[in-house]
């Protein structure tokens, strides 16, 4: 328990601790650059989402850096 | 102040321990007996609370109270009204957290619980605790209606909270003529899930319109607009189903007269064929009147941990709490909100700080067609001064149009959170 899982919790409810997910993107298995970048074109809408946008936009780039280490990072 | 917190918590927590032999440094954990947690509610707040506390620790001892064997999914049971999914579908149970995660399942109805004594009381037992958690939903109030109030009898179904009364309206449905008027009343809010009625409405005219064309809904809301997507629903009404869906806001329901079967209003009576009455809601009484300001319908709590203002010992979640603006009695807040209750107790537990910067947020989808879907969707933070949520305002937003891959999506966060709370 630390100030990186409360943030990264709130994704669980859609992504799930380990990223695994079905019918929406999966975050499992995936870089820290590629999630760093997908979060940050959302928050900056340079990239086309039906809802990423809206979520992407409620943390601050070290909140994103945290949650993406976060998923990078997890292990069984 | 948040030390002050801490200790408040320790010391009330650590009462029925032997306070001398723990200091504030030692994790409860490494102490001879863990504290026992029972949560009230096998919902999307409670499932979800005991979990992420096992979780999180598994050395806690987590007790689950539900009143159900299954639990039948709110979100998505619209669907059934369209008739693109069965009740089998939205139906869970609390077999994954009972062997994977050690929690403790009793399914019994809770009548009241002794604050003084931490002991919850059903009709044929007790059982103690140290921590409380309460995430009940809510219970419906026929108080305001005088037909309702002498007779339950003639209560309408409201299918409100998913289950029997979900298929016995869609019964009602099927069994209508073409041509028949299907009403819906909606109550006052705050109630729960903020577009589900109007969804609802979307649901039932897509099978009427494959199969009673004829027929017409009424929606007769009480509030003075339509709670939630309202440009988008009353735009997909009038695309999809054109001249079926008749909308009158500020319609509170007065009475009910069983002898003709009609609705009254302030200044009408109306009749139906079928009538879904979604009836007025509140946090319900065992918990209401430990944790409510006297008068009110929902308990008040600290946001940074869902703690009770009443009781230290006590969280409570999810619909039954007055809620922050603009945050919906929804499943997926639920579920956020258990999230930051149970870093409150773990870490607490653990001798650590509550987080003071808590984030949840929503995301709630509504089927506008059999396939095509909305969302709304915000992100909210602690603000220390107000002590509430408040709504990242660059997070709210609603979908520009309906969409099938938005379809695919509300499928997918259904899969994930039910997996959040039960998998």
């Amino acid at each position: 328990m630390g100030d990186q899982t409360d943030l990264a919790a709130t994704c669980f409810s859609c992504h799930a601790p380990d990223g695994s997910a079905t019918n929406i993107p999966s975050l499992k298995d995936k870089s820290f650059d590629y999630l760093y970048n997908r979060m940050m074109d959302f928050k900056m809408k340079k990239a086309n989402s039906t809802i990423m946008y809206q979520h992407a936009s409620g943390y601050t780039d070290s909140q994103i850096k945290e949650i993406v280490n976060f998923y990078i990072n997890y292990e069984k | 102040m948040r030390n002050d917190y801490r200790r408040r918590f320790l010391k009330n927590t650590l009462g029925i321990f032997a306070l001398g032999s723990v200091s504030f440094n030692a994790p409860f954990v490494h102490a001879k007996s863990s504290p026992k947690v029972v949560v009230i509610g096998g919902g999307f707040g409670g499932a979800t609370v005991s979990k992420y506390i096992k979780m999180w620790n598994p050395n806690i001892d987590v007790t689950l109270v539900e009143r159900n064997t299954n639990y039948v999914s709110c979100p998505i049971s619209n669907r059934i009204f369209s008739g693109k999914v069965d009740l089998n579908y939205l139906t869970h149970n609390y077999e994954t957290l009972s062997k994977k995660y050690s929690i403790k399942i009793i399914n019994d109805t809770v009548n009241s619980i002794s604050p003084k004594n931490k002991k919850i009381i059903f009709n044929h037992k007790s059982i103690d605790y140290d921590i409380l958690v309460v995430s009940p939903g809510v219970e419906f109030n026929y108080d305001n209606i005088p037909e309702f109030k002498k007779n339950k009898e003639s209560v309408p179904l409201h299918a409100w909270k998913a289950g029997k009364q979900t298929i016995d309206l869609k019964k009602q449905l099927i069994d209508m003529k073409d041509g028949g008027v299907f009403s819906i009343i909606i109550p006052q809010a705050p109630y729960r899930c903020p577009p589900g009625p109007y969804e609802r409405a979307c649901q039932v005219a897509h099978y009427l319109k494959n199969n009673k064309p004829k027929s017409k809904i009424i929606i007769y809301d009480a509030n003075e607009k339509i709670q939630s997507k309202g440009t988008l629903f009353k735009k997909y009404w009038s695309d999809l189903y054109p001249g079926m869906i008749d909308y009158y806001p500020m319609m509170p329901l007065r009475d009910f007269n069983p002898s003709t079967n009609s609705l009254i209003f302030d200044f009408d009576e109306m009749t139906h064929d079928v009538v879904n009455y979604i009836p007025d809601q509140r946090a319900p009484k065992f918990i209401r009147e430990i944790a409510a300001k006297a008068e009110s319908n929902w308990c008040e709590i600290d946001f940074r941990s869902y703690q009770s203002i009443y009781d230290d010992n006590i969280y409570i979640l999810g619909d039954s709490i007055l809620p922050s603006p603009k945050m919906p009695k929804s499943g997926h807040m639920a579920n956020s909100q258990a999230k930051v209750c149970a870093s409150a107790i773990v870490r607490n537990l653990s001798g650590k700080d509550t987080n003071q910067n808590p984030i949840v947020n929503n995301t709630c989808y509504s089927f506008v067609s059999d396939d095509e879907v909305i969302h709304v969707a915000a992100v909210y933070k602690y603000n220390e001064e107000k002590k509430l949520m408040e709504v990242i305002p660059e997070t709210t937003g609603v979908s520009g149009k309906a969409s099938k891959i938005e379809g695919i999506y509300a499928a997918g966060w259904a899969k994930g959170i039910w997996y959040d709370m039960f998998g």
